[in-house]
């Protein structure tokens, strides 16, 4: 089985704080599939919100999602789909 | 930076008490009006902020550890808390496991020069990092003075 890879660019203005942190993390415990997240050359579980606050991912970075397992596939366009909504801050 | 200065002394307790998160909450929130860096006047805005960000998710990110950090309408600058409770305190954190660490962080709305969301994500970042450090997380619970829980967050700042 390989990786499901995929990139996608963070678009609200406080970036990767707290919150979309834990938003990431509940659907990625919610999967069976491991989740990676990776930006600018760090990466971090997706299941550890902890994890993921030292990614320090600002507005405009790009985010690499990279999961494995059997619904990595679904696992990746839902935190894809997540990321790209801003984390709903947007509105 | 050295982010362990915005951790005023005042600000910081080893003593909290609260027998639920909520209360937990107020009594930091309290703590910070008692100090001076809150006005009594974001009092309830303060609190309505706390308790809705718990509704959302819980802060409790595990390894003992909670998070509340919220927006907080009519703050001019962002405030830093960082408390202990002793005997450990349920807040259905994602590990289940109780939380003795609170890193309270208070936001102005909107960016400005007193805040600016990129320092703020390095910030958490550096709160993070702390906080998945046992050895951090050990002598937290351990101190006894909240002049002993900042010189914490100093030393381990230096590593």
């Amino acid at each position: 089985m390989s990786d499901i890879v995929l990139a996608v660019r963070v678009p609200n203005p406080a970036g990767l704080h707290a919150r979309p942190c834990q938003a990431i993390a509940q659907i990625a415990q919610r999967h069976q599939a491991s989740v990676r997240i990776g930006c600018d050359g760090v990466e971090a579980d997706g299941r550890s919100i902890l994890e993921l606050m030292t990614l320090c991912a600002p507005c405009e970075a790009t985010l690499t999602i990279r999961a494995h397992g059997p619904d990595a596939a679904e696992l990746v366009q839902r935190i894809a789909a997540l990321v790209a909504d801003g984390f709903g801050e947007m509105t | 930076m050295e982010f362990w200065k915005l951790f005023k002394t005042k600000h910081c307790t080893t003593k909290l008490v609260a027998a639920t998160k909520e209360a937990a909450l107020e009594e930091i929130t309290d703590l910070l009006i008692e100090a001076g860096a809150l006005s009594a006047a974001l009092r309830g805005e303060t609190l309505k902020s706390l308790l809705e960000r718990e509704k959302i998710g819980s802060t409790g990110v595990g390894s003992n550890v909670a998070v509340p950090h919220v927006k907080v309408r009519g703050l001019d600058r962002a405030i830093f808390s960082l408390a202990i409770h002793p005997a450990g305190l349920a807040w259905v954190a994602v590990d289940s496991q109780p939380v003795h660490v609170v890193f309270t962080v208070l936001r102005p709305e909107k960016s400005g020069d007193a805040h600016d969301p990129e320092r703020h994500l390095e910030i958490l970042h550096w709160i993070a990092r702390l906080s998945r450090d046992p050895d951090f997380r050990a002598f937290a619970m351990r101190v006894k003075t909240k002049a002993e829980l900042v010189g914490l967050l100093e030393e381990k700042s230096a590593v």
